[in-house]
């Protein structure tokens, strides 16, 4: 993928697309692989969740586990014609549609263990639905500059939030989550105890990078994808020391957005 | 004029999202949208310092109350999670619902101390007490109550949950009753109904 082809609104939101299939495809396999959870003795089951509020009842037909499992098995089966044949407007709009309406109903049947990337998803592909239906260049343009927004948001908020925090602020936050089995592991946690000078530096590369990841919208274009580059390393290393493995291509994702409105923002028009 | 609608409407979005990560204003969001399209950005700034463990103990049809136990929710880490982790869905379910439940606690700790300040803040939590009233009128509770009921064998009529908080797991490894650790929530002892059907059965 060459930089000028997401200067073109319909060659960004291609891209897009195609990097968070990756991840559609892998959670949509992961779900179906543990598909027990989504029924009557999993966590994950609907029937509960459902009668949450009053408005939900209508769409109780969602709370029984073939439902979810079809939905999961729709947006496989979607993820994967989009990352095959996403260069098409047909299939890349009827497979974005697809995950959209699938994701959004996945989410309003189990709200429980939906991730900041889950979030992400469903942000992408409703926004990238959106813009591909009428798939004008201001509906590309207005979709890539949604999710290139909340991209940026996404960051900035996440690394602002965790500097109001005391426990981020003195080094501490690192290691307390590498200490839970959730979230870390022995080896880091151990390492983080040993060594709280490490930590205290991690905890603030962690805020200050995540803050200036909307940098890259205003310098120049090398140093934007250096700062992208930056955040993809930060995002490997979250998957490997957290497991968090969605974050990569729900993030990754909405980088060709980013680019396209670092392009258009510099006057650069396909 | 289609295109001008997908934009104004993606406008509209984005403001929303933009006030739910204020402070101050995202909570009263957060209340109103069931359907959780408008996200908080703020991951991990409040971190997780424990690891919160699920534990049942049965009431059995010859009368016999068994020890409390782990239940596994998923398995463990595997060094394969940075590419393939289908367990982590179930782990942050059940750390979303331990949460909501902790949560309702202690905002009916909070108006208990500020109805009757002179009692002091009550002790225990769940069984036997308010708190475990308020609980059990959420969906977490529930959701867990139906999980475990479920899953239990034939010999059981009767099912009670413990949440409970453990520090440093990573380090010391599973969860030991002898290790240290503190109470959450205790459930009530309720009547198991595997062919669940009519709410949470009591």
């Amino acid at each position: 993928m060459s930089l000028p082809l997401l200067a073109s609104p319909f060659g960004a939101l291609s891209a897009v697309v195609r990097i968070g299939s990756v991840g559609v495809a892998i959670s949509s396999l992961e779900s179906l692989y543990r598909r027990a959870d989504l029924g009557p003795r999993g966590l994950l089951d609907g029937e509960v969740q459902v009668t949450r509020v009053r408005w939900l009842l209508p769409l109780a037909f969602l709370a029984a586990p073939p439902a979810a499992v079809a939905l999961n098995a729709a947006r496989l089966v979607a993820a994967c014609a989009v990352i095959a044949g996403g260069g098409s407007l047909a299939v890349a709009r009827a497979g974005v549609i697809v995950i959209a309406l699938a994701t959004l109903l996945l989410r309003i049947r189990t709200p429980l263990g939906i991730h900041t990337s889950g979030n992400m998803v469903m942000i992408t592909f409703t926004a990238a639905a959106l813009g591909l239906g009428p798939a004008t260049p201001l509906s590309l343009g207005c979709a890539l500059g949604f999710i290139a927004a909340q991209a940026c948001l996404a960051y900035f908020v996440a690394g602002t939030a965790k500097l109001r925090e005391p426990p981020w602020r003195s080094g501490r936050a690192i290691t307390l989550l590498s200490s839970t089995l959730m979230w870390g592991n022995g080896r880091q946690a151990v390492a983080l105890k040993a060594h709280p000078r490490l930590a205290l530096a991690v905890c603030w590369a962690t805020m200050l990078g995540e803050s200036t990841v909307p940098l890259a919208l205003v310098v120049p274009l090398p140093a934007a994808i250096a700062l992208l580059a930056c955040a993809s390393v930060f995002h490997l290393l979250t998957a490997f020391e957290m497991g968090l493995n969605s974050f990569v291509w729900a993030f990754g994702s909405t980088y060709p957005a980013i680019i396209f409105c670092w392009y258009w923002l510099h006057g650069v028009r396909a | 004029m289609l295109s001008w609608l997908v934009g104004a409407l993606l406008a509209c979005w984005l403001l929303v999202t933009v006030l739910r990560n204020v402070p101050a204003l995202g909570p009263a969001i957060a209340r109103r949208d069931a359907a959780r399209m408008i996200p908080s950005w703020a991951l991990f700034a409040k971190p997780q310092t424990v690891d919160m463990v699920l534990l049942r103990r049965d009431l059995l049809r010859d009368g016999t109350l068994t020890c409390w136990r782990e239940v596994e929710v998923a398995g463990p880490r595997r060094w394969y999670n940075f590419i393939w982790n289908p367990g982590l869905s179930a782990r942050r379910a059940f750390l979303y619902l331990a949460n909501e439940i902790a949560a309702a606690v202690v905002r009916e700790r909070r108006a208990a101390r500020q109805s009757a300040p002179e009692q002091g803040t009550p002790a225990a939590l769940g069984q036997g007490t308010a708190t475990a009233l308020t609980a059990m009128t959420t969906t977490a509770y529930l959701s867990i109550l139906k999980y475990l009921s479920e899953r239990s064998h034939e010999a059981v009529a009767a099912t009670q949950f413990m949440i409970m908080a453990v520090e440093d797991q990573a380090i010391t490894g599973r969860y030991a009753a002898a290790g240290p650790r503190r109470i959450m929530f205790v459930s009530e002892l309720h009547r198991v109904r595997r062919a669940w059907s009519v709410g949470a059965g009591q």
